[in-house]
């Protein structure tokens, strides 16, 4: 590939320019925007923390929920997200149909959810049943309800506003073919992710003028086959910043950087399952709410009955 | 002066360019620290949790041996695939059972089993079916195992042999087959294609009631390997 000259002398002074000023050197007391997302995925109903196994004394709702206040405590803009499959591997779920996990979110003052494969396990109704417990938004944009009970009750995207920086929030959820009986999803459609995808952001940044595009995705991080998945959707879009994933339950302990169709960066960060991490990534902003610097930070939320 | 023109103009593209940002790891260590459970959330919790407790903790038999799931045949899905097939014996015309790994969720500890150790094995409602198949869709079962190295079964025995299922105990005279299997998997789920658009028979019990009360009528449980699925290498 011959890259034309202009492009290599702007890319080689990018790079020397990078190295030579680190953005740390930024003085801090400049009150530089700053933006926490925090986020979890697959917790399928793990209320308490784990008993045995690898990862015995991790998780717990109610330690996340410490966590969280702590975290919002220090920090003003928190945006609290969930990639998808709330309900699901605890008799919690087997008893109370997700009623107790959608009360605790809502205590922990979750912002939003994307809905994962099995949330449907107890069909459109066992979901729409619970929805009343649930005071945070569920998003979706690739899954028609038009034709289901949930039609108008799921969002196609949110934008939320913090510190004046606005951050249009979209989700993606997994082909339900194959997956989950169609007894389950009923009329439920499912739209091609990566069209739906790059239609919704360009319509959050160019319409609505968002600062920060987040897809809450429960595609998976990646396939070996050509399954379409978090990094496909990072790699064919322009205008996502953020890819926010479950289903594959990867543990990133550092999020994945994607080149983008206009060379830009997208970040994939996913955390694992059942509540054992809390996602963090801190978003630097400067004065024209562009992204300038981001931290990411996925650890164990640890237990103190266990240790 | 043209030279530091220049470095303004590429600094300020550098600062234009919003993807241009940098990312690293984080340094705090807030995360890292053990936390406390939030009490207002364990109030919300604890009616809860009593409601399950109280019957999750039932006692339902003894388990003599550790069961665990594995390829090609497993102590914990020979046990499972057995218990479906003896538990639904009024059934006479089941030619065998196929149930998948991938729904066993949890391994069966030595010792008292509660109703809870069953709702960590099984926590999905798939109920129990009954699928009319045809001769030819057994091929394709024998496909599926050469491909996925075993599932659990019962009252089917397959010999394979350089990933080729080389014998078998299936009258292949007849030209249909009744499996039973779990609704899910009729439905094709973990790739069981030749399940779908298949005559369906539901039986109207969830696998999970079937293994609860099988377990409250044993008292003690068992397993033992048969070589029921036997690869020669």
């Amino acid at each position: 590939m011959i890259m034309n000259r202009k492009q290599f002398i702007y890319n080689t002074i990018l790079a020397t320019t990078g190295l030579s000023m680190p953005f740390n050197s930024v003085d801090l007391n400049k009150k530089q925007k700053k933006l926490t997302i925090l986020h979890t995925n697959d917790m399928h109903s793990h209320i308490f923390p784990f008993k045995s196994g690898k990862y015995k004394g991790l998780g717990g709702m109610a330690e996340r929920a410490s966590l969280i206040k702590s975290i919002r405590e220090r920090n003003d803009n928190v945006l609290l997200l969930d990639a998808g499959d709330i309900f699901q591997g605890t008799p919690y779920f087997n008893f109370f149909g997700g009623e107790l996990e959608f009360k605790l979110m809502s205590e922990m003052n979750y912002d939003a959810a994307t809905l994962g494969n099995h949330d449907f396990d107890n069909g459109i109704k066992g979901f729409n049943d619970k929805l009343k417990y649930a005071k945070f938004s569920f998003i979706n944009s690739n899954y028609d309800f038009s034709n289901t009970i949930l039609n108008g009750k799921i969002k196609k995207f949110k934008i939320f506003k913090k510190d004046q920086i606005k951050i249009g929030v979209f989700g993606l959820g997994v082909e339900l073919d194959g997956l989950v009986q169609k007894r389950l999803y009923g009329d439920t459609i499912y739209n091609d992710p990566i069209e739906v995808a790059n239609e919704v952001s360009s319509k959050l940044k160019f319409d609505y003028d968002c600062d920060m595009i987040v897809c809450l995705s429960h595609l998976g991080l990646e396939y070996e086959s050509d399954k379409v998945s978090d990094l496909k959707v990072a790699k064919n879009s322009s205008c996502i910043d953020l890819i926010i994933g479950g289903h594959t339950h990867s543990f990133l302990e550092k999020s994945i950087i994607v080149t983008n169709q206009i060379n830009k960066k997208v970040i994939v960060s996913q955390a694992g399952y059942g509540g054992i991490k809390l996602g963090r990534l801190d978003f630097i902003f400067n004065k024209k709410n562009e992204i300038r610097k981001v931290i990411s930070t996925l650890k164990d939320i640890k237990s103190l009955n266990f240790s | 002066m043209r030279n530091f023109l220049v470095s303004i103009f590429f600094i300020s593209l550098f600062f234009s360019c919003q993807s241009e940002y940098k990312i690293e790891p984080s340094f705090n260590s807030y995360i890292d620290v053990s936390v406390p459970p939030d009490s207002i959330t364990l109030k919300i919790i604890n009616p809860y949790k009593k409601s399950v407790d109280s019957v999750m903790n039932e006692i339902l038999c003894f388990n003599k041996t550790k069961m665990e799931k594995g390829k090609p045949e497993s102590l914990l899905g020979n046990f499972v695939a057995d218990l479906c097939i003896y538990e639904t014996n009024s059934y006479d015309m089941i030619d065998f059972c196929l149930l998948n790994n991938g729904g066993l969720r949890f391994p069966l500890d030595y010792g008292d089993i509660t109703r809870g150790d069953i709702y960590k094995l099984m926590p999905f409602d798939n109920k129990m079916v009954i699928v009319k198949i045809f001769k030819e869709d057994i091929l394709e079962i024998f496909n599926y195992f050469e491909k996925k190295g075993g599932q659990p079964i019962s009252k089917l025995r397959v010999e394979i042999e350089n990933n080729k299922v080389v014998n078998h105990n299936l009258e292949l005279m007849k030209d249909t087959f009744h499996v039973l299997t779990s609704d899910y998997l009729a439905n094709g789920g973990d790739n069981m294609t030749f399940f779908v658009d298949k005559e369906v028979e539901n039986l109207n019990v969830m696998l999970r009631d079937l293994i609860i009360e099988h377990c409250k009528r044993k008292d003690t449980i068992t397993s033992a390997l048969d070589q029921r699925i036997y690869d020669y290498e």
